[in-house]
């Protein structure tokens, strides 16, 4: 059975009693400076997941219309890769990170596409085609850097996070295309 | 789009000094720029909390609630 950490007993035991009288309730300062830390870093990878999500909607809802993007960009940012590796926090950021601008770069990659090749080849087949690790992140914010700036810079800093992550890059990379498959159209 | 100014490299400053995470926090910095105003203002919005709840920890007496008569 499953049990929260967090969770806080409630109510009195055999040995101790609850008071007949309740004690006032004072500002509860039960946090340690890990907890505060933690929550502000869960706070920041929820803030990461939402930017990476509507970027990555705006370029696509654009040229693949009716993917539920959210839902997409959701499963490849489970915080867990392909192997099922459990994170640290810190691991989880850049985990974050890289699933969401390796979203944001597969979008860009059908940004650059005229219509009729996607429609021609089928989502899922230009996926299967890229090639991905920290140079896809970069590589693709240069040739995006013209027509999305600030998608491209955003894409680039990611790049850079992702470089010092190499060695986890191929799972959380694979995970996320495993995400973008699903979801896109298949290959007749 | 606004410049972060002063205030996001003085939170990140005495964040890091806290305990928090270098790396990551600069590159919430790298990237404020490329943020909306409503992306800016929510990380700031983060930043302010945190730091308070860390000061407020180190210093529990300026903390607690005044008693009123």
């Amino acid at each position: 059975m499953m049990r929260n950490h967090f969770e806080q007993p409630h109510g009195g035991t055999p040995s101790n009693p609850e008071p007949a009288t309740p004690e006032p309730i004072v500002e509860q300062r039960a946090e340690t400076r890990e907890q505060i830390i933690e929550h502000a870093r869960a706070g920041r990878r929820n803030l990461l997941k939402e930017i990476f999500t509507s970027r990555t909607a705006d370029l696509i809802g654009n040229f693949l219309p009716g993917i539920d993007v959210p839902k997409m960009i959701g499963e490849a940012l489970r915080g867990e890769t392909v192997s099922g590796e459990k994170l640290s926090s810190r691991h989880r950021f850049d985990h974050f990170a890289i699933a969401g601008a390796t979203s944001l770069a597969y979008a860009l990659e059908f940004a650059g596409l005229p219509a009729e090749a996607i429609a021609a080849r089928a989502a899922a087949a230009v996926l299967s085609k890229v090639e991905y690790g920290p140079e896809f992140l970069a590589e693709t914010a240069r040739l995006a850097a013209e027509r999305f700036p600030k998608t491209a810079h955003l894409l680039d800093r990611t790049a850079t996070v992702a470089m010092r992550q190499r060695e986890r890059f191929a799972g959380i990379g694979a995970s996320v295309r495993a995400a973008f498959e699903k979801h896109m159209p298949a290959a007749a | 789009m606004t410049d972060p100014g002063p205030e996001l490299g003085e939170l990140v400053r005495k964040l890091v000094s806290h305990g928090e995470d270098a790396e990551e926090l600069s590159y919430w910095q790298d990237i404020f720029t490329d943020l909306t105003a409503a992306e800016q203002e929510k990380l700031l919005a983060g930043l302010r909390q945190e730091l308070a709840a860390l000061e407020r920890l180190e210093s529990p007496d300026d903390a607690q609630p005044k008693q009123t008569p």
